[in-house]
């Protein structure tokens, strides 16, 4: 036992800003740490190296099912999206029940599927980049919001004009501040509400789309119910938008910040698989996988953990662990490494990565083509980033388009 | 009522899924690419599980092929 501390307070203000120095504290003081999670001053575990994440995220002697989280953790509103639909999305089922929602839900999201929408992907970032150069003071959050926006709406069928109310409504689901735990519900009940109502719409008019498809999907006998139908739309909108904008955007910073991979990118397009890759490893938007709960008294990493346990999967941590990268903090768009667990692993790995991928690999490389001098418009230390756990979530991040602009 | 379970290794994008939902039948190599632990498969329920895996996968890299089929060619 020591009386050291990381840098920072896990998943307080001064964190969201730069989480890394105080991952990189974790990883060679702390790896598997326990602290006091900021809402309801609940005991849980974060683990940080990639080993352990990695293993933690297939090991079924854990699940993301609240039901077997401490009495403490539940009690003190924790449980994600808790009395609403939310808590019944796939991410939080244990088999059986998991292997049939995934199933029938898959059969809607296949690999091929997925590339039937690389056209109309390509089509939608010329638009949002036509958009883009009309603003009088662009935002790349605004072009990295509006790609998931038409793209899931395209693909579950109708257009998202409630985009920005979804947005607000997931930064409040998974904001941090402990005296608000009421509005992180009323949060997960509004994008809830928003999925009942795309299901009735495409009840009434359906079409050939995954909503569509999701409310006629059987499997001999079986079919998705009413609840897990509203709780999948509410699951595909929650993954869906706000971790494909944060992916674009803070990769576009980054390479804002490094000219020579912006410029590497620019004259290798053949790079583009790779320098994706490199994108979901380096800062890929999701920061933190959902707590995992031991479902009974057990060891893990050298620790004992009682069941009912939550343990936070460190995502950003573990990409960025020098035992499985060398030089792990440099972005390095040639990286032929080994795999990093951006989409997670195991279980409840990410059913729209080929979907995330392809938005990442046109949106990032189209905008500093259209815009070859583009630069920040304010130095990167002032971006600020929202008090959200799931997600590394930029607030606002205006750039010059044709480089410095006239004073 | 027998079947072969086959992975498509180069379709596999090591996500660990089948080795998480059945490890019993799919095992990851140490690049991560899933691998079956036996290829014949005769138990009804075996059977079963490689299919709700073959489901599940998000690469669609997991096949069950019938009695006759030899696996895949080449």
């Amino acid at each position: 036992m020591t009386a050291m501390a990381p840098p920072t307070r896990l998943f307080e203000s001064d964190f969201y800003q730069d989480p890394f120095p105080t991952y990189e504290w974790l990883r060679e003081n702390s790896p598997m740490h326990e602290f006091k999670f900021p809402m309801g001053d609940i005991p849980v575990w974060i683990a940080t190296r990639f080993d352990d994440v990695q293993r933690l995220l297939g090991d079924t002697r854990f699940s993301n099912n609240p039901a077997f989280a401490s009495k403490e953790f539940v009690d003190g509103g924790m449980a994600v999206g808790q009395g609403t639909a939310v808590e019944r999305i796939l991410t939080m089922l244990d088999p059986p029940d998991h292997t049939r929602v995934r199933k029938l839900t898959m059969s809607t999201f296949t690999p091929r599927r997925i590339a039937q929408w690389e056209e109309p992907t390509v089509r939608i970032v010329e638009e949002a980049l036509d958009r883009l150069a009309e603003q009088e003071r662009p935002d790349v959050m605004d072009y990295a919001g509006a790609i998931p926006a038409h793209l899931i709406g395209g693909i579950l069928g109708f257009s998202l004009s409630r985009f920005q109310d979804m947005l607000h409504a997931i930064e409040r689901a998974f904001h941090t501040d402990p005296d608000h735990d009421e509005q992180n519900r009323d949060a997960f009940e509004e994008i809830a509400e928003y999925g009942r109502e795309l299901i009735a719409h495409k009840r009434r008019e359906p079409g050939d789309d995954i909503t569509s498809a999701l409310i006629q999907a059987r499997d001999g006998d079986e079919r998705l119910n009413e609840e897990e139908l509203v709780a999948t739309m509410a699951v595909l909108i929650m993954a869906g938008l706000d971790t494909t904008r944060n992916l674009i955007a803070t990769s576009v910073l980054s390479l804002l910040e490094r000219p020579e991979q912006r410029r590497l990118l620019m004259e290798r397009p053949d790079l583009k698989d790779s320098a994706t890759e490199e994108f979901i490893r380096f800062n890929g938007g999701v920061a933190v996988g959902f707590f995992r709960f031991a479902r009974e008294d057990l060891e893990f990493a050298g620790v004992r953990l009682p069941a009912g346990t939550p343990v936070i999967p460190s995502i950003a941590s573990a990409n960025r662990d020098p035992r499985r990268w060398p030089d792990a903090d440099r972005l390095d768009i040639t990286r032929d490494g080994p795999r990093h667990v951006g989409f997670g692993h195991g279980l409840h790995n990410c059913l729209g990565a080929a979907l995330a991928r392809l938005e990442a690999s046109v949106a990032i490389p189209a905008i500093l083509r259209r815009f070859p001098a583009m630069q920040a418009a304010v130095p990167a230390e002032e971006l600020t980033y929202d008090d959200m756990w799931l997600v590394r979530s930029i607030q606002s991040f205006p750039v010059h388009l044709n480089g410095d602009a006239p004073r | 009522m027998s079947r072969t379970l086959h992975v498509d290794g180069r379709a596999c994008i090591a996500s660990g899924l089948c080795a998480a939902l059945h490890p019993d039948l799919f095992r990851l190599n140490g690049a991560g690419v899933a691998e079956p632990v036996r290829r014949e498969l005769t138990d009804a329920d075996d059977i079963t599980s490689a299919e709700d895996v073959a489901d599940c996968c998000p690469s669609a890299a997991v096949s069950v092929l019938g009695a006759e089929a030899g696996g895949p060619g080449a």
